[in-house]
């Protein structure tokens, strides 16, 4: 039943903006609930595809030049979601471990894992610029 | 990548149980005001416990949980803290090699003075927490610094504190630069962070005294009156910075070291609003 929970979960979040304009981030999270990743979506007369850019990265093929390029673009990511303060508790043990496989010559392994790590930090940025705005919102009102 | 299909769905499921309370102002340092702040908290709290006087916030939990403040007061009565009490008074009056004490370092002798801590700094634009102020002295007297999370620090921070019960806390926010630090504590307090997508507030505000896995989380009101505390669950006495570390990760955060300076600017927003409450530390958990 998890799955339907998931679909009813995203459904009930995007049903209130289907009959609005809805945005990249809209359109994106609906066709990717309902059509799952690899997938195609028109957005404002444009063709996008419904893979999360980590999905992309990893699904290169598997070798040396490909999961260092990864490796580094999640150790940058890393760093940037925690000067912002927003990273997350096993984030670094993705990263050390795609470290590891990288230098084992298990490059597919190497690769799902820091684009796991990498996912990790481009949703923590994600939640830093929402907090931006929202934190105030759970302050109890002045009178 | 299955993980990822979960974890996008915790945070779009939290997103929807936004609070609506909705603080118009508050969020910047010309409009941020610490006395209404303190004033809203204890008028949320009096509205959610009706039955429980503001006075009793100092004692956590136990404040809004009948169901576990029998079994609290009856671990108080052969207090699990009498022997850090008793190691950290000693260690207090412990002669420095150069012939001075921890007492030199304080106003009246570190008598109880906790309700002043921590402490804005003007000249070094930072806040300074009791146990920074205690490591800080035997540094300038050529001793070596305690560890910051337990032992010594603990032991010594409460004896400090329990020869300052009773007093009212009144933390101090002299100045612009205090408040932009008060600002950032009170931030961090309310941001949702981590792969739970959680805030401090979403367990110690909203969160209060309902069920999170096995636990009823306090309310954030008083929440550093008691400190160091002696938590079953550690089987020692600890420090709130100690204690920050284990919420912080609680939201799967990689936590903070204790003593950063957010940690410090956290403990100083939550003890302005324990202001008007008094110390009664050391205390007991679970
Ligand atoms: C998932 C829920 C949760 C989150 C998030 C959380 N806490 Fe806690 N916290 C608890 C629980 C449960 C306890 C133990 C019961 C209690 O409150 O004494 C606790 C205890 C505490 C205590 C000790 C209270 C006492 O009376 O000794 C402090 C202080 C505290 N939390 C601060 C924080 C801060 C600051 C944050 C944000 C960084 C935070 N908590 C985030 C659940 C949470």
């Amino acid at each position: 039943m998890k799955k339907i929970a998931t679909i009813a979960a995203v459904a009930a979040l995007t049903a209130s903006s289907l009959t609005m304009a809805q945005s990249f981030q809209e359109a994106f999270d609906m066709n990717r609930a309902m059509y799952g990743a690899g997938a195609t979506f028109e957005w404002n007369g444009k063709s996008y595809n419904t893979s999360y850019i980590e999905e992309e990265l990893a699904s290169k093929p598997a070798n040396q030049a490909n999961a260092q390029a990864l490796f580094d673009a999640a150790k940058a990511k890393l760093a940037e979601v925690r000067e912002a303060g927003f990273a997350w508790r096993d984030n670094v043990k993705y990263l050390k471990q795609a470290k590891e496989a990288l230098e084992a010559g298990e490059y597919q392994k190497s690769m799902d894992l820091a684009a796991r790590s990498h996912l990790q930090s481009r949703v923590g940025l994600e939640q830093a610029e929402t907090a931006k705005n929202e934190w105030i919102l759970a302050v109890p009102p002045l009178n | 990548m299955k993980i990822i299909k979960t974890t996008l769905l915790a945070m779009s499921v939290a997103a929807l149980s936004q609070t609506a309370m909705a603080a118009k102002t508050g969020a910047t340092l010309s409009t941020v005001d610490p006395e209404a702040d303190r004033i809203a908290l204890q008028e949320y709290m009096k509205d959610r416990f009706p039955d429980t006087p503001v006075s009793e916030y100092v004692n956590g939990i136990y404040a809004v949980d009948a169901a576990s403040r029998a079994q609290w007061e009856e671990i108080e009565e052969f207090p699990p803290y009498e022997l850090d009490l008793e190691e950290g008074e000693e260690l207090f009056n412990e002669q420095f090699a150069n012939g001075k004490s921890l007492a030199d370092c304080f106003d009246n002798g570190g008598e109880g003075i906790r309700q002043n801590y921590p402490m804005w700094n003007d000249e070094r634009k930072t806040v300074v927490t009791l146990e920074m102020a205690i490591n800080e002295c035997r540094l300038q007297n050529g001793e070596k610094p305690y560890g910051w999370k337990k032992g010594p620090i603990a032991k010594v921070s409460a004896y400090m504190a329990y020869t300052s019960r009773g007093n009212e806390f009144v933390i101090d926010i002299p100045n612009d630069d205090a408040k932009a630090a008060y600002l950032d504590g009170k931030k961090f307090f309310y941001t949702k962070r981590g792969q739970l997508n959680l805030s401090c507030a979403d367990c110690h505000l909203t969160g209060t005294n309902r069920l999170v896995r096995a636990d009823r989380p306090s309310p954030a009101l008083g929440h550093s009156t008691h400190f160091p505390v002696v938590r079953s669950k550690w089987g020692n006495i600890g420090t709130i910075h100690r204690r920050y570390e284990g919420c912080h990760r609680d939201s799967r955060s990689e936590f903070l070291k204790v003593q950063s300076e957010t940690y410090r600017n956290l403990e100083y927003f939550q003890t302005y609003m324990s202001n008007g409450l008094v110390v009664n530390g050391p205390g007991s958990r679970k």
